[in-house]
Formats: C-alpha cells, structure tokens, sequence
C-alpha cells in the first residue's frame, strides 16, 4: 500500500503530514508513504524513518493539468494508491478532481466542494445558526478605510483580525489593527475578518465524517500552551460535552466527508464556532497515540472496511511538542533540486 | 451536593477536569474535603470530621467546607 500525503513543512507553521506519516507507519510498518512537498527544504523531504520516497510537486497555481500530470508521474514509477492532502490552499484542487484521481487509481477520502465552502469563514455564522451555536460577531472588509470604519462603527478593543484561511491575531488598537491588516493581507490577500474578541477556554476536535453522518472517531483536546501564531506546544486530552456534541452534529448535520478540526471557545454551556478545517491537523498523532488512529481508519474505510468506532479515548492525556534535529548529507538536497525526488 | 465524580484527583493533590481541562492544586484539608465530597457525604458529615480530625470547631470546618465550595462552583468544577 502506497499513500502520498502532503503538509510535511516545518517551520513555524508544522503540516500535518508528519503526525499522518507517523499514524500509518505506527498501525502498519510496510505501509509506503510518498511525501509530496512544495519545497525541497521541508524537512520531511529528509525524514526517511517515516517517509520512505519523496517528491517535489508544481505549485497548484500552476493549474490542475501540470499538477496532477506530476502526481500520474510519481503513480507510474513508484505506484500510488492513496492521497491525503493537508494544506488548505491545494484542498480545492483535490476536492475538484478526486472522482478523476480515483479513476486514475488514486483514491481520496474528502469533503464535497459544497461542504468544504461551508468552512469559509464568511460561511461560518450560518452553520453555527444551523448548529445552534454562537458565532463571534464578524465582519469582512478589502481595504483599509473599510477597516477602520467597521471597527470604529461596530466593535470595540481588543478584537481579532483574521486571513480568509490562515492566521488570526488579537489586536488592542487601532494601530494594531492596520499593522496586522497589512502583514496577512500581504501574505495572503484580502478578505480580512474582523471579529469579536470572545473569552473562554479554547478546545478543538479531530475527527472523520464517513459522508453519511457518522464518525470514524474524534478526540477532543485542550491546548495548554501555544506558539505566537496558535499552534500547540502542549495539550490535553478532554471530553467536553458542548464541544463533542458540537463535533458530532457537524458530522451528522453536514454528511461531512472525510478529516475535520473544529475549533472552539467554550464558555460555560456557550459554544463560539472559530473554525472548521476540512483537513487533519499537525496534532493528529495526539489522537493516534490515546488510541485513536484517524488516518489508519481512514484508509481502512477507503478499503472497504466498515466499523463502528466507539467515540472513546481516555482523557487527562497530555501532549508535548517539542524540536529534533537530523543531519543528512548534501547529497540528498542536491538530488531532490535537481531530479525532484528522492 | 453538586456532583464532583468527573474529577480525577490523584494521590498529590493535583486536580484535573477533564470536561475543561483546568487542572489545580489542593493542600491536604482540601483532598479530604474533596474526597468526602466525592463519597457523597453532606457539609454537615464533612464538618464533623474536619472538626474532629483537626482540633478545629465545628462552625469553623463547616465554614471552611462552605467557602471550598464556592470555590469549586467559581471555578466551574462542580456539574
């Protein structure tokens, strides 16, 4: 079994694919993983423990015939049964084109187009309505005298400035305010979300929809500590019923498809929607290693294999990120520029 | 008496909530009031004992046992 998966950047901002990796490595050794990057210094590039092939790909602005013409490629030489994609900006490509990949013999486990829009953030005020949830007020705005309009006229500090897709910054001033509008807007373009700062403890689900309103599994957690940018240093694992109940009903709800993060703030029984993300996140081996293995019963369902999964995992377990260096040779870098793969 | 069974207590006095998350830290009076709580005891039962284990007046520990208590409410501990 051969399984590409995408997201093995480092950084400050980890992918997935090394938590996805390690998943299907743990629940089975003779898996092959292929890992697809966009960079040749991402260091999954380098991490032959878990990662047994790797590959550059073309951006996917580069358009889906050069994209997909590279992975049919990569599927020729070295076979390639699975993909699981990890990065919100090649999801629409993928999302478009799995019935045309799973014909070519690379099966997908993802959201349908309308599903996946449901995540936009400009969308996220009706689902929560729909989930019977709260959703922080929110507004979105293009340029910068919008900006200071909107937050002059209907919110007050602090507030949350937001990317349409990534990064989400607390503000207090005004001058805060602008300085962040102009970092995401130059890293990602506009919209920008302004949004209502809301207090609370802030939790977040990974699970899988089966697409017809069942989970293959969710865990449910609590980042302890964080990165500047949000990411989880440390977590614990917990069960809070708001959160699971809000998980489960997005999954039956919306038939959801495939892989979620939710994230949350919950304020004693008030549950405020931030986000879903139609994708594993990097904390995903968090899940594998309490005894849930989303990526391995990811497969398993692409495989034909129907189980009902008991929505249970021990709680009180707490997760630690921490850094690890490898050193490799040059060689390898070197070839990876020049053939694309190693 | 709320009910306080979802609360893992272990032997060191350190609390975790694993429906938030939060964990703290209880000095040795309050784990025995905890785990009188847990068993289901009332203030007054709790009282007595606090009283009698601690030299300490019966108003006093049920005093104490009270304002543990609006501790835990305050804190959301208590379902």
């Amino acid at each position: 079994m051969k399984v590409g998966i995408t997201g093995i950047n480092g950084t400050d901002n980890p992918g997935p694919g090394f938590a996805i990796a390690r998943s299907l490595k743990e629940a089975d050794p003779t898996c092959e993983i292929i890992g697809l990057s966009y960079d040749i210094n991402d260091p999954g590039n380098y991490m032959d423990f878990i990662i047994d092939k790797s590959s550059t790909l073309p951006y996917p602005s580069k358009g889906a015939q050069i994209y997909f013409d590279k992975l049919y490629e990569i599927k020729k030489q070295f076979g390639l049964d699975y993909i699981i994609p990890n990065l919100d900006a090649e999801l629409p490509l993928y999302i478009k084109y799995q019935q045309e990949l799973k014909d070519k013999g690379i099966d997908s486990f993802l959201p349908s187009k309308e599903t996946f829009e449901l995540r936009d953030k400009e969308r996220l005020l009706k689902v929560a309505q729909k989930l019977g949830i709260k959703y922080p007020k929110s507004a979105c705005v293009a340029n910068e005298a919008a900006l200071q309009e909107t937050i002059q006229k209907d919110f007050e500090f602090p507030l949350v400035i937001k990317g349409r897709y990534y990064k989400a910054y607390v503000v207090r001033t005004m001058a805060d305010a602008l300085r962040r509008y102009y970092e995401i807007v130059a890293e990602w373009g506009t919209p920008i979300i302004v949004q209502e700062f809301v207090t609370g403890d802030e939790f977040n689900v990974v699970g899988i929809g089966d697409g017809h309103g069942k989970s293959l599994g969710m865990v449910g957690i609590k980042k302890l500590t964080t990165t500047s940018i949000g990411k989880i240093v440390n977590g614990v694992t917990i069960k809070n019923e708001p959160m699971i109940n809000t998980a489960s009903q997005i999954v039956e709800q919306f038939k959801w498809r495939g892989p979620f993060e939710l994230e949350c703030i919950v304020n004693q029984n008030d549950v405020y929607l931030i986000e879903i993300n139609p994708r594993f996140p990097a904390w995903t081996w968090f899940a594998t290693a309490v005894g849930v293995n989303l990526p391995e019963r990811l497969i398993k369902y692409l495989q034909g294999e129907r189980v009902e999964y008991k929505l249970d995992y021990p709680t009180g377990k707490l997760f630690v990120r921490y850094t690890y260096e490898l050193v490799t040779d040059i060689e390898k870098y070197s070839q990876l520029a020049m053939q694309k793969e190693i | 008496m709320s009910n306080f069974s979802h609360l893992a207590v272990n032997d060191n006095g350190f609390l975790f909530d694993p429906t938030s998350g939060q964990s703290f830290t209880l000095n040795t009076m309050a784990q025995e009031v905890m785990s009188a709580m847990k068993e289901g005891k009332d203030v007054d039962q709790i009282a007595r004992e606090l009283s009698h284990s601690y030299e300490v007046s019966y108003e006093s520990a049920y005093e104490d046992v009270l304002e543990f208590g609006t501790k835990l409410k305050l804190y959301g501990l208590s379902l």
